[in-house]
């Protein structure tokens, strides 16, 4: 990784070699064997020390995720869970290349995610540059403005609902107010997906807002002090020393924010289920509702596998936007 | 220009104030129907403030439904959660701190990885495995579960905060006849006190939040944890707004509290997991 600092390095590695005197000679208990004392040893304690956080990663995703390959080429249901399931080869893959549901759930994630972004990144850029350059301002609102990223996707959902009923609640109480139609925000086959987008808008924001706040107080103030000498106006300042230098953040948080919600489904799931007439179905949603609305478990595990796929697309494209980042 | 100024100045905070609306009016509409009576709750039109104030809600959720057993469940489930990737998470930060050993580089990028990687991917099959393992409606399955959302972020955020800390008074320590994990617990850990604790609301607050593992993998009724309990609420009693949004007071009461009392941890760990890597 990135960090290796060479100051460092040297006098740690000396230690991971138990280049140090004295270390153990004080514990001399018990005559522990040979081996397990070079076991025990300082060579082999990194090793000792990441066993339990890799044993139950394998155990909980590493493993489950190697079955997941294995489940999706099999016809796996609820109906046939007991009995065994008979093995398909990649019949689920090929009836999912020929599933117009399937087509129809990436178009409604492209909705999704292009919404969401574009709201989130806006508001998340807008507030980031305000509080970096007005730090009263960040103190009194920056935990105000945080609340929706840390509340559950059932909080967040029933909030919504309730502020998008169509008799009770607040948001159609201001159009009627403004002598406008309410609108049935959830059940409405065009509304709905966008009403979805304003709630993730609301709770994804925060981040990005952080996270560029975050690379903002990276960059050093001399530099702004040398544009300010040149004679650059805030404008100046912003368009050549502020945007080159955050791009890189920016890049990431862009993937990183595509990845999390091509694959968000918590919220859909508590406010629409994919319906109305499946116009809010994205492709999480209906890799759900294959697996534990239907039961087709094999069905819905090719789903996961080729939206890993897309992931993976976008992972690598965010390790080499980091190693960019890194080495320039 | 001072002109321009003050009116960029104006549209500046006209911006913030109608941002910080849009963030509290779903919250505050929340609130304020838990507070309101019955009849008023389905008044039309609703009223923006109660007209009386009143705890019917809070008290129906508490004597008639489970939510006091969803608490208790989330609060074991959580707590179990903290503990056990708090461990794991802090003595694998520390051999990716302190130690140079093969394989390193190998085992971090995975970590890496996973973290990206969503819980998605493996809900199915931790749903298949749990069941043939009988760990299928439990609490321990559910603990085990939620290693694979907390474990990766604690690993990295607890790395980050190790690197942090000079390397001189574990050296000192280890020259004086302490072994390596006396070093750990007597000089190193108490030093990554503010990074542990950063670590452990962070952990709790995804446990306690999380809802769609727990809605597969628990089946019972006096196992749901308190975001499953608030669920049922929508189809037992069609929707009782009232009871609804009073249970969702008190589901969020305890992240809302971290966020008050522990503001400065927390915001370490909204960013110490994502901007370092």
């Amino acid at each position: 990784m990135a960090h290796d600092n060479p100051a460092t390095t040297d006098a740690e590695s000396r230690n991971a070699r138990g280049g140090l005197p004295g270390a153990h000679a004080q514990r001399g208990v018990l005559p522990f064997p040979v081996f397990l004392r070079r076991a025990f040893g300082e060579r082999w304690l990194p090793y000792w020390l990441v066993l339990p956080m890799l044993a139950l990663l394998f155990s909980v995703t590493v493993f489950p995720f190697l079955w997941n390959v294995w489940v999706s080429l099999q016809d796996l249901r609820s109906t046939n869970i007991l009995r065994g399931a008979p093995f398909v080869g990649l019949r689920n893959y090929w009836q999912l290349l020929h599933d117009p549901l399937f087509y129809h759930s990436l178009k409604v994630s492209l909705y999704f995610v292009v919404g969401s972004i574009v709201g989130q990144f806006t508001l998340g850029l807008l507030i980031a540059l305000i509080f970096h350059r007005r730090p009263g301002a960040a103190r009194l609102l920056r935990p105000v403005f945080i609340v929706p990223w840390i509340l559950s996707a059932i909080i967040i959902g029933y909030s919504w609902i309730w502020m998008y009923d169509y008799n009770f609640g607040l948001i159609n109480a201001g159009l009627r107010a403004l002598g406008l139609p309410p609108v049935r925000w959830l059940n409405d086959v065009t509304m709905a997906i966008w009403a979805l987008v304003i709630a993730n808008i609301w709770r994804g924001t925060p981040f990005t807002m952080l996270f560029l706040e975050a690379a903002l107080k990276n960059i050093p103030d001399e530099l702004y002090e040398a544009a300010q000498v040149d004679g650059a106006t805030g404008w100046q300042a912003f368009r050549h020393v502020t945007l080159p230098l955050l791009r890189p953040a920016v890049a990431i948080n862009l993937i990183l924010v595509t990845m999390w919600t091509f694959n968000l489904f918590d919220t859909i799931l508590v406010m629409t289920q994919g319906g109305p007439a499946n116009a809010t179905l994205t492709t999480a949603m209906y890799m759900y509702n294959n697996a534990f609305k239907y039961g087709l478990f094999g069905y819905g595990a090719a789903i996961t596998l080729v939206m890993l796929l897309i992931n993976a697309a976008l992972a690598l494209l965010y390790l080499r936007t980091v190693g960019r980042a890194t080495t320039t | 220009m001072s002109a321009r100024r003050r009116v960029g100045s104006v549209l500046v905070y006209a911006f913030l104030a109608a941002y910080t609306l849009f963030t509290l009016v779903p919250i505050y509409w929340v609130f304020v129907t838990a507070v309101k009576p019955a009849e008023e709750v389905v008044a039309f039109p609703p009223t923006l403030l109660p007209r009386t104030l009143s705890l019917e809600h809070f008290a129906f959720v508490f004597t008639k439904t489970r939510l006091g057993q969803g608490i208790v469940n989330s609060l074991i489930v959580a707590g179990s959660t903290t503990v056990v990737a708090l461990i794991a998470a802090s003595l694998a930060g520390y051999a990716f701190s302190r130690f140079r050993f093969r394989g390193r580089g190998v085992l971090l990028g995975s970590v890496l990885g996973l973290y990206l990687i969503p819980p998605l991917i493996s809900v199915i099959p931790l749903f298949l495995l749990f069941n043939k393992l009988g760990l299928l409606n439990s609490r321990v399955g559910l603990v085990l579960a939620y290693q694979s959302l907390v474990l990766p972020l604690l690993t990295f955020l607890l790395r980050n905060y190790f690197d942090g800390i000079p390397t001189e008074i574990e050296e000192a320590a280890l020259l004086d006849g302490c072994t390596r994990l006396g070093v750990l617990r007597r000089v190193t850990l108490p030093l990554a006190l503010p990074g542990l604790a950063t670590a452990a609301i962070f952990a709790f607050i995804l446990a306690w939040n999380e809802f769609v593992l727990a809605l597969i993998l628990i089946l019972s009724d006096d196992l749901k944890t308190v975001q499953l309990v608030i669920m049922e609420f929508v189809k037992l009693y069609r929707i009782d707004w009232g009871a609804l949004t009073a249970a969702m007071v008190v589901g969020m009461a305890p992240v809302l509290l971290f966020l008050i009392v522990a503001q400065r941890y927390l915001l370490a760990g909204l960013l110490g997991g994502a901007t370092k890597s």
